[in-house]
């Protein structure tokens, strides 16, 4: 099939002129990882793709004898179709055994979490500002959350080199119900308390004075990865039920996640986006007094005779300013319903009718 | 940028979407030869931990031969919490009450609560203020 | 009748005189709103038929999305400094779906590899032509090849420049999400994936193998 329009279009990776100006092609086409050594027929055909890096699966007869693995699936209370040597993979984060580890199941559960994380979000909280959205994602979802996720389904780390295993005459099935991401050489690292020594990955990750240890992103890939090998095994469906269960019934505090710089500024942008056309005022309600030892000051915000918010203060300043962050809260935080007073429902529900609003978008101030 | 998000990490709520039992395993230790372990020993071989063990398959239980009284170790995910019990000179079916009674605990010390609730979420009703009073109705100073 | 409370400074009769600036932009001055409202092709924003006519073109009866909602799918943040409904959100919806739907679709396809499980290839996942399929240069292509960026408001600080290095590229891309986004939106899920499988994968799929030989080439 002919594109028109695309010989128009340049798409080489030399850099274009343009008015007198050079610019750097600024698009970088997403490279392979040489790593996996991966074969294919023809680019796009999806089924050849194989890395030829990893050689073997663990047999499911196998995997079904470690207590471990069957613990955790009994725990985790997943369907009878879902098989252990798929757990066992989705705990395996080494790279050079040949052993198939977790890349590919960590992306389709990355994929899927970030569905249904922000579809929940796009439609529960449609007026979020991009920043607290994106914040939120990453309190349902991100590594920290995942990793407090992974800990409570009680998945066991595997910290013991070979020949520790091999001298306290362990059963070798224990291993494939672990959480393998040191490889030998690290497990017999010598420690020192108070001290920690990062490796690759996690200078990668730091950010002022915190960074991820791998561990945590072990464990948070591993649930990642759950997630996607019930996709796999069991359908959408039963993995939406999963992140429904699992993730997004974790509490977050919302309200707390937002720090406003200019907030009587950003107030007066949104009553202008919102085509409010009478003035704001912020108005005093009520007082204990100037002369009480404490005194007290209620301040209500409003938009002609409406009411957007309350706040109290010990000063009138303060009550000001807590009573514009507070009309900009219940502005940002709201939540629509439907006619019978029930959350509306979202795009991946059965017999989906739009009810609530979409969000409009930020406004720059 | 209007408006700066601070970071956050959600917060657990065990049993609320599902429940993931705590108790992830328990390692019992006990001794071939010594009195104290009479009970455990009888507990191994007349079946009764086959059974709970078949029943609760969220648990991984490891048996361990040692000299020394019998002790029963319960690991939980909550927190990584270790709770270490001993279980010397008990018949088999109190060993297996104590197996019970501490795979089915989340973790957390006990405690007496002396309020009416204990919850991280708002009050619904909101606290009540003088200041909403109407005028007529406030205290004066 | 009782007699309504009005404050007292709302009943004084409200007045002020403002210079409404036209031209270049002089730090200070209200720009005219007039000007802010245009394009800078020209092109006034309006809920009128004319604006969204690609977009609705595109569509077809069975996809079709409310009037408005169009107009807030070629409306970029950039534009008159977000006071107008704008894409980020729809973005945000629709970005989502795609990579969802797109992990789903490949994996699916018929495979002999004997590590897949389920009969799911995953080894195709995180490689560079299935990641790309959803990527901004496929999709900003995608764009201008379906006429769809024709009509959109948005704003750059040199409109000169060439497709890729004015932003246009990465705009476009964005009207693309946010088109699937308001079809979630209005339809649900499993018609915004219909949507993707009739109307954007084929294209899609054929500009990400040219961008991959031209890639070629070049080496």
């Amino acid at each position: 099939m002919m594109i028109k329009g695309l010989t128009s279009i340049k798409l080489s990776s030399t850099s274009t002129r343009c008015i007198g100006r050079t610019f750097a092609r600024s698009y970088q086409v997403a490279q392979p990882d040489p790593f996996f050594k991966t074969e294919y027929d023809e680019i796009d055909n999806y089924g050849s793709y194989k890395n030829t890096r990893f050689t073997h699966k663990l047999p499911e007869t196998t995997a079904q004898q470690s207590p471990l693995l069957v613990a955790l699936h009994s725990r985790l209370n997943l369907p009878n179709k879902y098989e252990h040597s798929t757990l066992s993979q989705a705990l395996n984060l080494i790279k050079n055994e040949g052993l198939a580890n977790n890349f590919g199941l960590n992306t389709l559960g990355k994929n899927l979490l970030t569905y249904y994380v922000s579809e929940y979000l796009l439609m529960r909280y449609p007026r979020l500002p991009i920043p607290v959205f994106n914040e939120a994602i990453n309190a349902y979802m991100g590594v920290d959350s995942l990793y407090e996720v992974g800990k409570s389904w009680g998945i066991e780390a595997d910290v013991t080199s070979k020949l520790d295993k091999h001298l306290s005459q362990e059963n070798e099935l224990l291993k494939y119900g672990r959480l393998r991401f040191l490889e030998d050489s690290e497990k017999s690292k010598i420690t020192e308390d108070g001290i920690v020594e990062l490796n690759e990955y996690e200078s990668r990750t730091i950010q002022g004075n915190k960074f991820i240890s791998s561990e945590s992103e072990a464990y948070a890939s591993s649930v990642r990865s759950i997630i996607g090998g019930l996709y796999t095994h069991c359908g959408e469906e039963s993995a939406k039920k999963f992140i429904y269960d699992h993730i997004l019934s974790r509490k977050v505090e919302f309200e707390s996640m937002f720090q406003f710089s200019k907030p009587t500024r950003e107030l007066t942008r949104i009553c202008e986006k919102l085509n409010l056309t009478e003035p704001i005022s912020v108005r005093l309600i009520a007082e204990t007094g100037r002369l009480s030892s404490h005194a007290i000051y209620v301040t209500g915000v409003f938009v002609g005779n409406q009411k957007l918010g309350e706040g109290v203060g010990s000063s009138i300043n303060e009550s000001k300013t807590r009573a514009v962050v507070n009309s900009l809260l219940s502005y940002y935080l709201y939540t629509p319903i439907d006619e019978s007073g029930n959350p509306i429902k979202l795009p991946s529900d059965v017999n989906y009718k739009f009810e609530g609003i979409v969000g409009e978008g930020d406004v720059a101030i | 940028m209007p408006v700066k998000a601070i970071p956050k990490v959600s917060i657990a709520r065990n049993g609320v979407g599902t429940l993931v039992v705590p108790c992830n395993k328990i390692q019992i230790q006990y001794c071939n030869w010594g009195g104290s372990s009479q009970g455990v020993r009888d507990l191994l071989t007349n079946g009764q931990l086959n059974n709970f063990a078949s029943n609760n398959k969220n648990i991984f239980i490891e048996v361990i031969k040692k000299s020394g009284h019998p002790t029963a170790t319960f690991h939980y995910s909550n927190k990584d919490k270790v709770n270490e019990i001993d279980i010397k000179n008990l018949k088999f079916n109190e060993v297996l009450k104590k197996i019970n009674e501490y795979s089915q605990r989340s973790g957390n010390e006990l405690f007496k609560w002396n309020h009416k609730v204990l919850s991280i979420n708002q009050s619904t009703r909101g606290i009540w203020s003088p200041m909403h009073e109407a005028k007529s109705d406030r205290y004066k100073i | 009748m009782m007699k309504q409370f009005i404050p007292r400074n709302l009943l004084k009769s409200f007045q002020r005189n403002i210079y409404l600036h036209r031209g270049s932009r002089i730090s200070g001055l209200k720009k005219h709103p007039e000007e802010v409202f245009t394009n800078y092709k020209g092109i006034k924003y309006e809920d009128i038929d004319s604006n969204t006519q690609y977009i609705n073109e595109f569509l077809t009866d069975k996809f079709k999305i409310d009037n408005k909602l169009a107009l807030q799918v070629i409306t970029h943040k950039s534009f008159a400094n977000g006071i107008k409904p704008h894409n980020e959100k729809l973005v945000a919806m629709g970005s989502r779906v795609l990579n969802l739907f797109l992990v789903k679709h490949v994996t699916s396809q018929q495979t002999t590899n004997e590590l897949a499980i389920n009969n799911q290839n995953l080894d195709i996942l995180g490689q560079p032509f299935s990641r790309e399929l959803s990527g901004r240069l496929s999709l900003g292509i995608f764009a201008k090849v379906e006429k769809l960026n024709t009509i959109m408001f948005w704003n750059t600080y040199e409109h000169g420049l060439s497709f890729e290095n004015s932003g246009e590229l990465k705009v476009s891309a964005n009207l693309v999400y946010a088109l699937i986004g308001a079809i979630n939106f209005t339809h649900g899920k499993t018609v915004a994936e219909e949507f993707i499988k009739e109307k954007v994968l084929p294209q899609v799929e054929d500009i990400t193998k040219k961008i991959f030989d031209s890639e070629g080439k070049v080496e």
